[in-house]
């Protein structure tokens, strides 16, 4: 099985919102993949199609070599779900809630559960209805990481945690990645992908915009210039693959392809460069770049 | 005042929110008496008629007990005690109501967010209560002016009004203050409606023993007091302060405990569970039952507690039978003291099938409520199957109904066993005729689960059809409903037992589309996407 997920041209609507227009996703086995769109973009109608929670228009969807529709609960037995927005059942207790999802699972590491409560800080006692927001995504995510299971499917899962149970929680992925676990982690939060993921996939508006893995990704990426010249100059704007670029007296920002970065250097200096900041490109750029030509486009 | 900052505003979205459901409860409930005029018009058209009427039903327990007497042979005084259940579908919706936008809300976090913003410590509560009020308030005026539409004496269709609003205004009250004392909407519900269950009881109790010794247990009940206004029969107006004493008593103590409690603490008191599941939590059904089985209990007790109470006085129908010559004739008449007690018992046990079947509706749409509330969803997404989730709740929606209403029929039996002696025998009668009652209580089931099946987002239409059922049933015959109207519930089609003969067709046939409705309802929720709210 060389792919844990594999998701073809998937349609979605409800009604007539699009919420997937021909998605494509590819998750091999053993890599954390990050799952990146803004909120809306169908990151969470595509986990619940491969939960079989919801059925596909047209398109295929296969997960751990099955049908993610009609093998639904076989497949549940070899993976561990953690929604975004965790709802709790308001009777139960944390821990009851913890064993009883991991034995609808098939069973949990009773060891791991302990540590894993301990790592989280998390108090088992209490009652699903006196839990905050972060309490509740631990409470899943333990439930989640106990049961002994290939395939994580996370749903923006640190969205209610603090810095230190996020640090928490991508300590654990970084050890599931170890142990050969397969993780899909959908997010927005670019930093927290950057950290974790071998290889990424880009949607927006139901489409996959981009797929690969993040050193791939670079190349397409711009480099930021915060550049101060002798004098005030209207010759960068000319210069190939420059754009965003704003002029304050002697003072110019703008972004460069990576692959003109050579030459706008260059032609820079012949300008007298006072001082010259540049900072790497990351995942955020690239990102709102996606997000932003979209709406350009429109 | 400044504790009731911004009081009216919050009334407004209160009945903002409100408006569709308010205005139906209004209008169905408002256009009742009025609806009944014309139809006692034609049944009764003379003075003698009525007073006929008037003494049949005064004599009978059975009457009594479901509608309270009648307390002068005018037009306007039988219309009225014809809607005698009125007043407590009216302390139902109020109670609802204010529990819906004091306790809910501040469970689902919206009262967080509300008080987080100027309004006073009080403001929710006391918009809640004021709202409802209003809706009360309006639901007497339509009341009044179509009783005065149909020509009937101003004085009596005021007093009948009043009385409506009166009711909806103290359990307002009484909905403000069982809010406070428990941590959950459900809890508050719950305690709400056992209160209302001994309202309903010591009326039905009280005036079935008209005249006799306990007639006093009627008094315990406001619905009793909304009877006492007597309207269209020498209008007791006093009564009316009676409901102001009592509203008053209640809106203090529900304010007195809400200016001392925490946001979203009750009075009673929440624990810390236990850190690990019992040995049972580890399925689909464990887990239903752990979300059904307080639901379950309290349905059980209440129906012991009716069976205790109809079973108890059910031999003191037989012997207001023989009382006087004159109601021995007209018992004589209606077949003998036997099938006046049977008559009470048939009564009751319809009456306890129609409340079980809400019971029924409710254990049904709970798989739906789970799914809206984003709880099926984790379930679904173990190896639990959607027939394992869907099928564990519609097991307590066949297997509690009975249980309660098998309760219902023995304790029922031992009571009336105990003072009419031949206990066994008495024991099989009535638990027979509590569970003939089971096919039509499931076929409403069945309409929960289809529609939660093929519709989900309109499966609570289920409560509207168990509400048309219960309609039917209770007004159909006192509107003279043509026949079609009165078959469309499934109640009309059951053997009146005791007392009648049990024939099996339509039972069969009750049981036949109950189990066709909830395969289909099964099959449906299979094939369809899992959604939300």
């Amino acid at each position: 099985m060389a792919s844990a997920i594999e998701v073809k041209n998937l349609h979605k609507s409800f009604g007539k919102t699009r919420a997937l227009d021909g998605l494509e996703l590819e998750v091999r086995t053993g890599e954390v993949h990050g799952f990146l769109g803004p909120n809306g973009a169908g990151k969470t109608t595509t986990i619940r199609v491969l939960l079989g929670l919801l059925k596909a228009d047209s398109g295929s969807a296969t997960l751990l070599d099955g049908d993610p529709w009609r093998d639904a609960s076989e497949l549940h037995r070899r993976l561990a779900y953690v929604p975004g927005d965790v709802t709790l059942w308001p009777n139960l207790s944390g821990g009851e809630v913890i064993d009883l999802l991991g034995r609808l699972r098939g069973g949990l590491d009773p060891k791991r559960r302990t540590d894993l409560l301990a790592r989280f800080d998390l108090d088992p006692r209490k009652k699903g209805r006196a839990y905050s927001k972060g309490n509740r995504q631990k409470v899943a995510l333990v439930a989640a990481l106990a049961s002994d299971v290939e395939l994580l499917l996370l749903d923006e899962p640190t969205s209610g945690l603090d810095p230190l149970m996020e640090a928490q929680f991508r300590e654990i992925i970084a050890e599931e990645r170890k142990s050969g676990r397969t993780v899909l982690l959908s997010s927005h939060i670019l930093s927290e992908v950057e950290a974790l993921c071998d290889r990424v996939t880009i949607i927006r508006e139901g489409k996959t915009v981009e797929s690969g893995s993040l050193r791939e990704m670079q190349h397409l990426l711009r480099t930021s210039i915060d550049v101060q010249l002798d004098t005030p100059d209207g010759q960068i704007a000319a210069m190939p693959g420059v754009h965003d670029l704003r002029v304050e007296g002697n003072h110019a920002t703008f972004e460069v392809d990576t692959e003109h970065l050579n030459g706008v250097l260059v032609k820079l200096t012949g300008l007298g460069v006072h001082d010259l900041r540049s900072h790497p490109p990351t995942l955020e750029e690239l990102f709102l770049r996606h997000y932003e030509s979209a709406e350009a486009a429109r | 005042m400044k504790d009731l900052l911004n009081t009216w505003r919050l009334t407004l979205l209160a009945l903002r929110r409100d408006r569709w459901i308010m205005a139906i409860w209004i209008f169905i409930i408002g256009i009742t008496p009025a609806s009944l005029v014309s139809t006692v018009k034609a049944v009764y058209p003379t003075l003698a008629a009525r007073t006929g009427y008037m003494n049949l039903t005064n004599s009978n327990p059975a009457f009594l007990a479901n509608y309270g007497p009648i307390y002068a042979p005018t037009v306007g005084a039988v219309s009225a005690q014809r809607s005698g259940t009125m007043p407590l579908i009216i302390a139902l919706a109020a109670l609802l109501t204010v529990i819906r936008h004091t306790r809910t809300d501040e469970e689902q976090g919206r009262r967080e967010l509300v008080e987080a913003g100027v309004v006073g410590r009080q403001s929710s509560l006391a918009a809640a209560v004021i709202a409802t009020s209003i809706a009360s308030l309006v639901l007497g005026v339509l009341t009044t002016a179509l009783l005065v539409a149909q020509g009937l004496p101003l004085a009596g269709s005021i007093a009948l009004g009043a009385a409506y609003a009166a009711t909806g205004v103290l359990y307002a009250g009484l909905g403000g203050s069982v809010a406070q004392l428990s941590q959950t909407a459900g809890g508050a519900r719950g305690l709400g409606i056992s209160i209302l269950a001994a309202t309903l009881l010591f009326r039905a109790v009280g005036d079935a023993r008209m005249g006799g010794s306990g007639a006093w247990l009627s008094w315990l009940s406001p619905v009793h007091w909304a009877h006492q206004l007597r309207p269209y029969a020498g209008e007791q107006w006093w009564v009316l302060l009676l409901f102001a004493g009592a509203f008053i008593v209640f809106a203090a103590a529900a304010f007195a405990l809400n200016a001392q409690r925490d946001l979203g603490a009750g009075i009673l008191p929440a624990r810390l569970g236990r850190a690990g599941a019992p040995g049972y939590l580890g399925n689909p059904l464990g887990l239903a039952w752990r979300q059904q089985r307080a639901l379950l209990w309290s349905w059980v007790i209440g129906m012991a507690v009716m069976g205790l109470f109809f079973g108890a006085i059910g031999n003191s129908v037989g012997q207001l039978a023989t009382s006087s010559a004159g109601i021995t004739n007209l018992v004589d008449k209606l077949g003998g003291r036997g099938a006046l007690v049977d008559q009470f018992f048939g009564f009751m046990m319809t009456a306890l099938g129609l409340a079980v079947s809400a019971y029924a509706v409710q254990a049904a749409l709970r798989a739906r409520r789970e799914e809206a509330e984003g709880r099926a969803e984790p379930l679904l997404s173990t190896a639990a199957t959607r027939w394992g989730f869907a099928g564990s709740h519609l097991v307590f929606a066949i297997v509690g109904p009975a249980i309660a209403l098998a309760t219902a029929g023995v304790v029922a039996g031992l009571a009336y066993g105990a003072t009419a002696g031949n206990t066994g025998a008495e024991v099989w009668r009535l638990l027979g005729a509590a569970f003939i009652q089971l096919p039509a209580v499931y076929v409403l089931a069945g309409v929960a689960v289809a529609l939660f099946g093929l519709v989900p987002r309109w499966a609570s239409l289920a409560w509207g059809v168990m509400g048309a059922a219960v309609f039917v049933g209770i007004f159909g015959p006192l509107l003279n409903a043509s026949q079609w109207i009165l078959d469309l519930s499934p109640f009309t089609h059951l053997p009146r037992v005791p007392g009648g003969e049990i024939t099996v067709a339509p039972l069969a046939w009750l049981a036949a589309i109950a189990v066709a409705l909830m395969a289909v309802g099964l099959v449906g929720f299979r094939r369809r996407d899992v959604t939300g709210g």
